[in-house]
């Protein structure tokens, strides 16, 4: 930190909490019975043994002394984990993420095989492998970690699976947890549940009819571009809804 | 006669945005601008209703990072310095509008006498405003209500449970140390619910939370009143949908009232339009121009130029706030009407959620609006003010339905906060969620008080790291630096301890500097994330 930096501080009239902080920062040593004003002098004494110069304020002791300033920190590419994990965005397209451990890595190239990420719908059945209604897939790298499926239907459940092929028989390695895509339209059913708060108890009466209902509904919308264009984000960021 | 409910919920929330270790930080100003411009505006309007004896009913959600900040001494010394340099900047504009155009002098004493009363009432209650506040729920004028404890984004949290129940703990918890008592409802972060959350707000005694419309809409089964009634979830938790009708009246880049030509320009102010030497003590340190919150244009016509605006006139602005305001109640009473009718005499409950900053910080008059708007429904017979709690204790029936998944965001669904600018995001807070778990039930018992705090501290990153606001920001291209280097850094820091933990080697001096600088939740306690749920 600059000799003018921290004169600027001390200018600031910073409260003791503050002065002590300070001089912890510069690797002041204090005393828990020293004053504002010991303090002060003890910092004003560090600055003074600093040259008055922005050449001793390398960037790695700015990050030291500021270290709150936000960085454009590295994170790993990948955590050698298994996983795939499966997102909805809206009613029609499905974010997957995935990473795989070093020991499946390596298992996989062992067999020199080739990746597949799958989205299959599972509406309304146990799923066994083979019974889906139907699936979309794309061959991907394993360092490319993600990828956005645009599906059939809203309201419908989805699992992801990461996998290859043995000849024709796809051999799934993961299995996300199951997703349900959003519904872009009303549900109209049979009965309504009513709930009395006086009395206590459910009803089950028949249902509104259904003009009533829609007169409060919009159309709905159907599907959008893919969620990773940048045709798509612009669109997003520009419109506004209740926010 | 019809009569019907009017709830108008303002969601007040800033992410927490906290440099003790700068003199100034840019991104700082944010609170002390929504300080200004809004959070004390909106108390004094609130303070004018009540002595002049309005009936108003409004509901707010304060958030735990906005509640955090509020308390936080650094940042309150920097707000009233904040607030003496801005008066320092209106005494100079005095002097220097006296010779430009007649009219701007005026509008600086203004701005002047606005400021120092803004001083005065937050010197008076020593900066604690959400005290303010709950004089105003003391009163039954208000209802506060929590949100989830960073405003993290939860339908992208749904398979790690511990996630969700911990942002919702931690909610409930802040609302509690600072308000004094248990909140009753919740705004979830982006109105983003997905079927089961309400789960989490019954285990933690929330009556109701907020959706958007199509939660009803397109809910399971279809609403018997759509938007316009309260219905129950399966887990007996309230849910108010957002009313697609008032949000127009408000927000709409074409009819919207905050349009009015008579309004103040946003845009022109004097942190642009004064030469350097002169603003340069007001605007950022780096020199970097910036809103001062002066400012003498009106928006005068929606294609006219900035450098081609008039002379705001707050007389006149003022007006349009009564004549919206009479606009606003007169199409509820309308709706209420038509609804009324509708629904064979059963009563409307119209729900208006706006983000709170959208009054004074964005629309200048907002405040006067909302005080005018209560001024004009004071004893209406047809559309009647009200909080939740109260709606709720008045319905004898309700229709029990499971929302639609959806948030308030575009399009109404995932897609601002999960599009390919911000979808890397969530890799990492995976990886932070499942580390913060492992490391929670691993350590649960530890009695080290180090270990605890390095535990304690990795959980207020990655708490951090998951709030909304940067995903949000990415999308729309703000200040995007800010936000991808704030994901990062929190990041890094979460991964760093989680280390440091595993080796048994915290740097208990870098955990000092972490604790200062990102201090939110200083009661935290990481077990929270030990909890078995889902």
């Amino acid at each position: 930190m600059r000799k003018e930096e921290i004169h600027d501080f001390l200018k600031s009239e910073p409260s003791i909490q503050e002065l002590r902080r300070f001089a912890k920062m510069l690797g002041v040593r204090l005393r828990r019975s020293m004053k504002k004003r010991d303090i002060t002098k003890a910092i004003i004494k560090t600055s003074e043994s600093r040259r008055p110069s922005s050449e001793n304020t390398t960037a790695n002791s700015t990050e030291k002394m500021r270290p709150s300033k936000p960085v454009n920190a590295d994170l790993p590419s990948r955590y050698f984990r298994d996983y795939v994990v499966v997102h909805p965005v809206n009613p029609y397209w499905i974010h997957t993420m995935w990473d795989l451990s070093i020991r499946t890595a390596e298992s996989l190239s062992r067999i020199d095989a080739k990746l597949f990420v799958r989205v299959s719908d599972i509406t309304n059945i146990i799923y066994d492998g083979k019974n889906a209604h139907r699936f979309k897939e794309a061959q991907i790298d394993l360092e490319q970690g993600s990828w956005y499926f645009q599906v059939d239907f809203p309201d419908a459940d989805y699992i992801g699976e990461l996998g290859y092929y043995s000849g024709e028989v796809f051999v799934s390695i993961l299995k996300s947890r199951i997703t349900r895509t959003p519904r872009n339209s009303p549900k109209f059913t049979e009965f309504e549940t009513w709930i009395n708060r006086v009395k206590g108890g459910r009803q089950e009466i028949a249902a509104s009819s259904e003009e009533a209902g829609m007169a409060f509904v919009p159309k709905s919308s159907g599907p959008s571009s893919s969620p990773s264009s940048e045709e798509f984000i612009k669109t997003i960021s520009k419109s506004k809804s209740g926010r | 006669m019809s009569r019907g409910k009017l709830v108008l919920m303002l969601h007040a929330h800033l992410p927490f945005i906290n440099h003790p270790d700068f003199p100034s930080f840019m991104e700082e100003r944010w609170l002390f601008e929504a300080i200004t411009e809004t959070y004390i505006p909106l108390i004094m309007a609130f303070h004018r209703l009540k002595n002049d004896g309005i009936y108003f009913r409004i509901t707010m959600s304060i958030t735990p990072p906005l509640m955090e900040m509020f308390a936080n001494k650094d940042l309150q010394k920097k707000y009233v310095d904040y607030l003496g340099r801005n008066i320092e900047l209106c005494h100079k504009e005095i002097e220097r509008t006296i010779n430009e155009v007649p009219g701007s002098q005026r509008l600086a004493k203004r701005y002047l006498k606005e400021l120092e009363e803004i001083r005065e009432l937050y010197l008076s209650c020593d900066g604690n405003l959400v005290g303010e506040f709950a004089k105003f729920q003391d009163s039954g004028n208000l209802e506060i209500v929590t949100c989830n404890a960073t405003h993290g984004f939860l339908p992208l949290m749904t398979h790690y449970p511990e996630a969700i129940n911990a942002q919702i703990s931690i909610g409930v918890d802040t609302y509690r140390k600072d308000v004094g008592r248990l909140p009753k409802g919740i705004w979830l972060a982006e109105c983003g619910y997905v079927p089961g959350i309400d789960s989490y707000l019954r285990e933690y005694g929330l009556s109701f939370f907020f959706v958007d419309s199509h939660a009803l809409w397109y809910g399971d089964p279809a609403p018997r009143y759509g938007v316009y009634r309260p219905v129950i979830t399966p887990e007996n938790v309230f849910v108010f949908a957002r009313d697609p009708e008032s949000s127009q009246q408000v927000w709409s880049a074409e009819v919207g009232y905050p349009g009015d030509s008579r309004y103040r320009e946003f845009y022109r102010d004097v942190g642009f339009d004064r030469e350097e030497d002169y603003i340069r003590p007001y605007i950022d340190p780096s020199g970097e121009r910036c809103n001062t919150g002066i400012k003498y244009y009106k928006i005068t016509g929606k294609d006219v130029p900035l450098n081609e605006k008039s002379l705001y006139d707050f007389d006149d602005a003022k007006k349009a706030t009564k004549e919206h305001a009479r606009d606003f109640s007169q199409r509820k009473r309308e709706q209420v009407r038509r609804l009324s009718e509708q629904f064979g005499g059963v009563e409307p409950v119209i729900v208006a959620p706006f983000d709170a900053e959208l009054f004074g910080h964005w629309w200048y008059e907002g405040p006067l609006f909302i005080e005018e708007l209560f001024r004009e429904l004071n004893g209406d017979s047809e559309v009647v003010p009200a909080t939740p709690p109260e709606v709720i204790d008045s319905m004898e029936q309700v229709q029990q339905i499971t929302p639609n998944m959806s948030t308030w965001g575009a399009n109404g669904y995932n897609e601002v906060w999960l599009n390919g600018r911000n979808d890397w995001i969530y890799r990492h807070l995976d990886e932070g969620t499942r580390l913060m778990i492992e490391l929670a039930r691993k350590y649960e018992r530890t009695e080290e008080k180090l270990k605890i705090r390095a535990l304690n501290q990795m959980a207020r990153e990655l708490l951090l790291a998951q709030s909304s606001d940067w995903a949000f920001i990415v999308t729309t291209n703000t200040t995007v630096e800010y936000a991808v280097n704030r994901t990062r850094s929190h990041l890094e820091r979460l991964l760093s301890l989680y280390r440091e933990i595993e080796s048994n080697n915290i740097d208990e001096e870098r955990l000092n500097t972490l604790e200062w600088i990102d201090s939110i939740f200083q009661g935290i306690d990481f077990r929270v994330y030990a909890k078995q749920v889902g």
